[in-house]
């Protein structure tokens, strides 16, 4: 109570109000807005809205004499069952929790909603098996459903004491049907391509969409399920389907360095991620569980993260890709000087999450990975700033990161993990990385790469309702794959231009174009093998003739020279999408950085890497010395490194 | 009280009322009050809007969070409206739990009070238009019966933001003295309010 006995409560009802008739914020007319979403309509530029879904408004015609008959039987029903499921247990007062479930029912039944408590009783209402498609999340059977678990003890009491909740008796969210989420999901992507401009290729078919996805994903997709999200959703949840996905996601979160981690290591974790997958158990906990050490895969991720050769992984190669995973944050700029082409990314941002994983995640003596949650100290790290001064860092993920949340960052690896749970930034970053799992790109582009969707209101929205769909799905990973999958990026056909046959005759203006709809997602690229690194710098030295075959012999021409047909016939051609021909740079803020080694150099880092590997370096080498153009050049880099 | 039934409805509405006190009377309980979305909207936008703002929610989270609470409602196929206050009762209860999932998720150790105690807070303030709207009016027009002393602590406190510090130094006391001033000003308003709103229940 504050001095003139009024409540902490009452004196910020009556703040509101004062600060309103003080001039402050007045309640506005929302109207259209949630009209708008109700409806599922997309508002157009030109402020009419599009109306993709109507929903049917049979609840105002309903029959409330036909809806308190069917919910009195109900009632009626399941209390027998409970009071006979009850009465088995040796312990329990029968009557007790029949009388309280009856006397529940009969606030349903007059009432029809349930003001009070009966939200937490309207969320179970909410996940009935036909609401929820998911097998998996049903109830085990023959468990009466008003048996009070351990959650809901915890949230009553904490209710009673003003505390705040953490269980779904309190929390109205719920994801929403699939299907419906999905056709929203086509609608923006529509909206967006409509926004940008672009015209987006024909539908491929869903053979050429499979072979796609089998592809990108490590499975075989049935035709039927390419358009059918339900059914995609069931198959990504299949136990082999799960763990090749696991797989390649893990993959592509450590930026290709979990291949060189140790194998035993791998599958544990590749196990664990599967397990999220099939079961659509909530993701967010398992990386809360990893962070704060209390998993037993905790080491392997860190492992994970780290892997790879010092060029590329290291503690750096972690604080990167965690920074990525977690809170959707890129921090390959920062690691050398604060963001100068997105302007809000800081050198210190960089090296204090540094320190900070440094303090958290330490190697023991056997060079495994282990998280320290204590209140240990560490080294100070000490970092370089662009003028020369050296600076130590504060250890800490910076309050920045964390601004959907609200969080003032954190110091503590361990309050980060609670943090991270349930949190905005972490189901963005997830959702992030999924799209580039499927399309090669995250959904939210970065300026400073070369290939990157053009970011509008648009794709925000886009990238918002995934997120907003995995957090209310409590972060069940196999729905929002199964939401990308199923998005019409996934089915776009590739452009005439682009097709290896027309490659050589098409024209730079058609190229550019087709390109840009890549980019944005509304067109796909050829299918193309994944090279290895030896093989892609074969090919760059074959472009230039300086190799024409895998025999390493050095050739003045590729023409009637170094070879008989027969080896001729035997070699391989050059890769669809090597870059043959450049007008501009691959990214245009290259041209800020004067000369050649410090472009490649921040190619390459972009690419993840720390360091220049020896085989990029022998490539430019001889690029540079057979008069390669300086634009295809760091194209060639960049296809090289890309990952 | 005796609530005059609808006409179409067959449900017997004594239940619910008798677990939502206070908000029977008899234009509201007996009244046909089937409202179109748009109406609805529009009849307790205002209400939820303010009843947030009352939890702590900043403009920008009491917008996000009415849209929610609408949107959560409307979808509902249970949902059902027997009277203004029941409706407006079950948007607030809405809204409060999206506010606590809200906390939960982004790991918010918030503390919110039991919701009939928030119920009895908002009852008293909101009094019968269930909008705030006649509250805030009234609230406007006692502000002129404040010294003007007291209406410019106030308005430094609450349209500039200014610290009880910079309070007490524009009008020359301390600190202390410029929180006693404030909150003797918002006693005095409280009075004023409430009593505004009992004439206007009353009329």
């Amino acid at each position: 109570m504050s001095e003139n006995n009024h409540t902490p409560e009452e004196e910020r009802a009556f703040n509101a109000m004062l600060d309103e008739a003080f001039g402050g914020s007045r309640p506005p007319d929302l109207s259209n807005q949630i009209l708008a979403r109700l409806y599922n309509s997309v508002p157009d530029a030109d402020g009419t809205e599009k109306r993709v879904h109507q929903r049917t408004s049979s609840r105002v015609k309903r029959s409330r004499s036909k809806q308190a008959t069917v919910v009195a039987a109900t009632i009626t029903a399941l209390a027998a069952m409970v009071a006979g499921v009850i009465a088995l247990q040796p312990d329990h007062d029968i009557t007790d929790i029949v009388t309280e479930f009856v006397e529940n029912g009969e606030r349903d039944k007059v009432g029809g909603n349930q003001p009070v408590i009966a939200d937490a009783g309207d969320d179970r209402q909410q996940a009935k098996p036909e609401k929820k498609k998911d097998p998996k999340r049903k109830p085990p059977k023959g468990i009466p459903m008003i048996v009070q678990t351990p959650d809901s003890e915890q949230t009553h009491s904490e209710l009673q004491q003003g505390g705040v909740p953490d269980s779904p008796a309190v929390d109205e969210i719920e994801a929403a049907e699939l299907s419906l989420v999905s056709a929203q999901v086509d609608a923006e992507l529509q909206g967006y391509w409509e926004a940008v401009g672009i015209n987006p290729t024909s539908e491929a078919t869903a053979e050429q969409t499979a072979a796609r996805l089998a592809n990108a994903l490590g499975m075989k997709v049935s035709v039927d399920a390419v358009s059918d999200v339900d059914q995609l959703q069931a198959e990504l949840s299949q136990s082999l389907n799960a763990e090749a996905i696991a797989r390649r996601w893990l993959r592509q979160i450590t930026n290709q360095r979990s291949g060189r981690m140790d194998a035993e290591l791998r599958d544990q974790l590749v196990s664990e991620i599967a397990s999220c997958i099939q079961t659509g158990s909530s993701f967010d906990k398992t990386v809360a569980g990893w962070l704060n050490g209390e998993s037993n895969n905790a080491g392997a991720f860190f492992s994970a993260l780290a892997a790879g050769p010092r060029s590329a992984g290291g503690e750096h190669g972690m604080a990167r890709s965690l920074a990525t995973l977690t809170l959707n944050v890129d921090i390959r700029c920062t690691r050398c000087h604060d963001s100068y082409i997105e302007g809000n990314g800081k050198q210190s941002d960089y090296w204090n999450f540094y320190a900070f994983l440094k303090r958290g995640v330490k190697k023991n003596a056997d060079g495994k990975f282990e998280v320290d949650p204590g209140d240990n100290t560490s080294d100070p790290v000490f970092y370089e700033l662009s003028d020369g001064r050296q600076r130590v860092a504060d250890a800490r993920v910076s309050a920045d990161w964390m601004s959907d949340t609200g969080s003032p960052g954190y110091q503590r690896i361990k309050g980060f993990s609670k943090g991270l749970e349930g949190s905005p930034e972490l189901a963005s970053g997830i959702v992030n990385s999924l799209w580039q799992l499927v399309h090669g790109q995250p959904l939210r582009g970065r300026v400073v790469d070369p290939i990157s969707a053009p970011h509008n209101e648009a794709l925000q929205r886009l990238e918002a309702q995934l997120t907003r769909d995995l957090m209310d799905s409590r972060f069940n990973v196999a729905r929002t794959l199964a939401l990308i999958v199923a998005s019409p990026a996934t089915r776009r056909a590739v452009p005439d231009t682009l097709l290896p046959k027309n490659l050589w005759v098409a024209n730079q203006e058609d190229t550019r174009a087709a390109m840009n709809a890549v980019d944005a997602f509304a067109a796909a690229l050829p299918p193309r093998i994944s090279l290895p690194a030896s093989q892609r710098t074969e090919q760059v030295l074959r472009a230039i003739g300086a190799k024409i075959d895998g025999t390493g012999r050095e050739s003045l021409g590729q023409l009637g020279q170094g070879g008989s047909a027969t080896a001729a016939k035997k070699g391989k051609p050059l890769a669809a999408d090597l870059p043959m021909k450049a007008e501009l740079l691959p990214v245009q803020w290259l041209e800020l950085i004067g000369d050649r080694d410090s472009q490649v150099n921040h190619l390459v880092y972009l690419a993840g890497e720390n360091e220049v590997p020896t085989d990029v370096q022998e490539s430019v080498k001889a690029m540079k010395e057979a008069g390669v153009d300086s634009n295809l050049l760091l194209h060639r880099v960049w296809w090289l490194m890309k990952p | 009280m005796a609530a005059p039934q609808s006409s179409q409805s067959q449900t017997p509405d004594t239940g619910f009322d008798s677990i939502t006190p206070g908000h029977q009377d008899a234009s509201a309980c007996g009244a046909e009050v089937e409202l179109e979305p748009a109406d609805l909207i529009a009849r307790h936008q205002n209400g939820i809007w303010r009843y947030l703002r009352m939890l702590g929610c900043d403009a920008s989270t009491a917008d996000d969070l009415t849209q929610e609470t609408f949107l959560r409602v409307l979808r509902r196929d249970s949902f059902v409206q027997h009277s203004d206050a029941a409706t407006s009762s079950y948007l607030r209860r809405t809204a409060y739990n999206l506010l606590v999932s809200m906390h939960r998720k982004q790991g918010k150790v918030q503390t919110l009070c039991e919701p009939g105690l928030l119920d009895e807070i908002w009852d008293r303030w909101a009094g019968k238009d269930l909008s705030g709207d006649t509250a805030v009016e009234s609230l406007r027009k006692c502000l002129a019966t404040l010294t003007e002393r007291a209406q410019t602590a106030l308005r430094m406190r609450f349209a500039d933001e200014a610290s009880r510090v910079d309070i007490g130094e524009a009008l020359s006391i301390t600190d202390h003295g410029a929180r006693n001033l404030m909150q003797r000003a918002k006693q005095q308003l409280r009075r004023c309010v409430e009593e505004k709103i009992w004439q206007t229940n009353n009329e």
